[in-house]
């Protein structure tokens, strides 16, 4: 099956000023795939390039095999697209926006509109002008969704929003990935991450650090253990095994911060005679701020 | 119907405006018909008029002042100064608006974002300028010729169409100027910038040139002189002269299409 998405060495200087370098990378259809890095790494001028807003220094990018820049009508035909900070024409109102561009798509069933708008409390009819940050954000997802794309391109789509929207925006992610279709969307909000991507890619300074899927990287990331032991442990009780590190013995127990696979440590502390043991969630978040700031 | 497309929804974000120059442009002249008898039944008018020095006028590009004729009068009062600014401004600031606007407001993001070419998008913009200066002829000839009507002053209908039609040609060429530039860079500013400055220069180019032997050839660079030079609304449309304007707004508009499918855009 064609990728939904696919960059090949693709590199974009503004000027002398960098923008991405070199970007290798393949969205199979049918995931949500996440785009993390700091601010300013090149998230968005990827996403912009996907639009034909922008154009590659070198390299290519394609949709669903169709080159935005050569063919920029079929490729974003087939896009929902959701930037970062919309500006929306004020002096609408969200429902004669979304007809305008609705119009533009070449028609969307009003239904479609009214039921995302109810689904994400939105008012459409006040003017654009007049609406929070949080409201207009609503719009400009209404906006992205409504036509039913089969790729969504979402570049840090939950800004502005309170939880509970987050929480229906999740949902909505989540009924586009189960209707086959594609979601590739920037954000820093790692739990959020977490919960709906399958696969993501991090880019620091405009290159691409990381590809991986959510769960490995997952079995990957780093775990703070705790085991409350009822003898004595020797100091030197865990040395040595793979993975174990900032380990902390004393008269109770042990604790210490484990990545990947568990169990050397497990059946290295089941020699003593273990009263109680706590293992946080594992979370990216750790995982993701070494990434970012790359100490490589 | 107004949030059809890209053409139709600039008509409308631009209703009151234009409503308000429409009415703007009859108003002025209905009064430049409805003054004319005072100035035509009063003698020691064209005797003030004719002692006026013929350089002073001749930098509104006219060669005499006539107040004895309702086309005299008009072409010296109207076309000679009021209607050719009016409309120059109009069309700068919709120039200005139509692609920088989006990019100044940063809404070009959604917009192009749709599976609109950029060729498309830019020809509806061009094309809303024309028809939007195109309405504004349009009203003038109809409110002179209704005025004409009431205030029983004769005028030729169709010098005054040629005139129009004349003015509405220059208004365009900074129309287009500044809708180029806005076209090139994204810069709403900027485009302003360059379309006043270039009327301004141009005019007083163009005003000199007729003063100045020496600088003589230099209104051929000057739209002013395709526009006025011939004075439409006396000898009728000099179709040389209009062709040379038409020529100057295809210029602008090519160069800033072509650099509009181009470029990144100002986001």
């Amino acid at each position: 099956m064609v990728a939904a998405i696919s960059l090949d060495k693709l590199t974009k200087y503004y000027g002398t000023q960098r923008g991405v370098i070199d970007l290798n990378l393949e969205v199979p259809a049918g995931i949500v795939f996440g785009y993390l890095g700091p601010n300013g790494a090149g998230k968005t001028t990827t996403m912009r390039i996907l639009l034909d807003l922008i154009r590659p220094t070198t390299g290519s990018a394609k949709i669903f095999g169709i080159s935005p820049q050569t063919e920029s009508v079929d490729a974003r035909r087939q896009i929902g697209y959701l930037p970062a900070d919309p500006a929306l024409y004020e002096n609408l109102t969200g429902a004669e926006l979304l007809t305008f561009l609705a119009n533009l798509k070449g028609g969307v069933e009003p239904i479609k509109i009214k039921l995302l708008a109810d689904r994400l409390e939105s008012d459409l009819s006040r003017k654009i002008g007049t609406l929070s940050h949080g409201n207009r954000q609503k719009i400009a997802i209404i906006r992205a969704f409504m036509h039913e794309p089969q790729l969504l391109i979402l570049d840090e789509p939950t800004n502005g929003l309170d939880p509970l929207m987050q929480q229906e925006f999740v949902r909505i992610v989540k009924e586009v990935k189960s209707s086959g279709r594609t979601v590739f969307l920037s954000s820093h909000i790692i739990p959020e991450v977490e919960e709906i991507c399958d696969r993501v890619a991090v880019i620091r300074e405009g290159r691409l650090i990381a590809i991986d899927d959510v769960s490995a990287l997952k079995a990957r990331s780093v775990r703070r253990l705790q085991a409350r032991v009822a003898e004595k442990i020797p100091l030197n009780a865990f040395d040595n095994i793979e993975g174990v590190r900032n380990v902390v013995i004393s008269e109770v127990g042990v604790a210490c911060d484990v990545s990947g696979s568990l169990d050397q440590f497990i059946k290295a502390v089941a020699k003593f005679e273990v009263l109680d043991m706590n293992i946080q969630e594992p979370t990216l978040e750790d995982e993701f701020f070494a990434m970012y700031e790359g100490d490589s | 119907m107004l949030l059809s497309s890209v053409f139709f929804k600039s008509l409308r974000d631009r209703r009151m405006s234009m409503l308000f120059w429409l009415l703007g442009v009859s108003l002025l002249a209905v009064l430049f018909v409805s003054i004319f008898p005072l100035f035509s039944e009063n003698d020691s008018l064209q005797q003030f008029a004719d002692t006026m020095d013929k350089d002073m006028i001749a930098i509104f590009g006219i060669e005499e002042l006539d107040y004895s004729t309702g086309d005299g009068f008009l072409n010296s009062e109207l076309f000679g100064f009021m209607l050719p600014i009016l409309l120059i401004v109009f069309a700068i600031g919709l120039g200005s608006a139509s692609i920088a606007g989006e990019e100044d407001k940063r809404t070009i993001e959604i917009l192009i974002s749709e599976p609109i070419q950029r060729s498309r998008l830019i020809l509806e913009k061009y094309a809303f300028m024309v028809v939007g200066i195109g309405m504004l002829g349009l009203m003038v000839w109809i409110s002179v010729a209704c005025a004409a009507l009431v205030f029983s002053v004769s005028v030729s209908l169709v010098n005054l169409a040629a005139a129009i039609l004349s003015c509405a040609f220059l208004a365009m060429v900074f129309g287009s100027l500044s809708f180029g530039v806005g076209s090139i860079t994204g810069k709403r500013g900027l485009s302003i910038a360059v379309g006043s400055a270039t009327a301004a220069g141009t005019f007083v180019l163009n005003a000199i040139s007729a003063l100045v032997d020496s600088l003589e050839p230099a209104k051929w660079i000057s739209p002013f002189y395709y526009y006025s030079s011939n004075q439409p609304m006396m000898n009728g449309l000099d179709l040389l002269h209009v062709a040379v304007l038409v020529a100057l707004c295809s210029v602008a508009f090519v160069i800033g299409y072509v650099a509009y499918q181009r470029r990144d855009l100002r986001l």
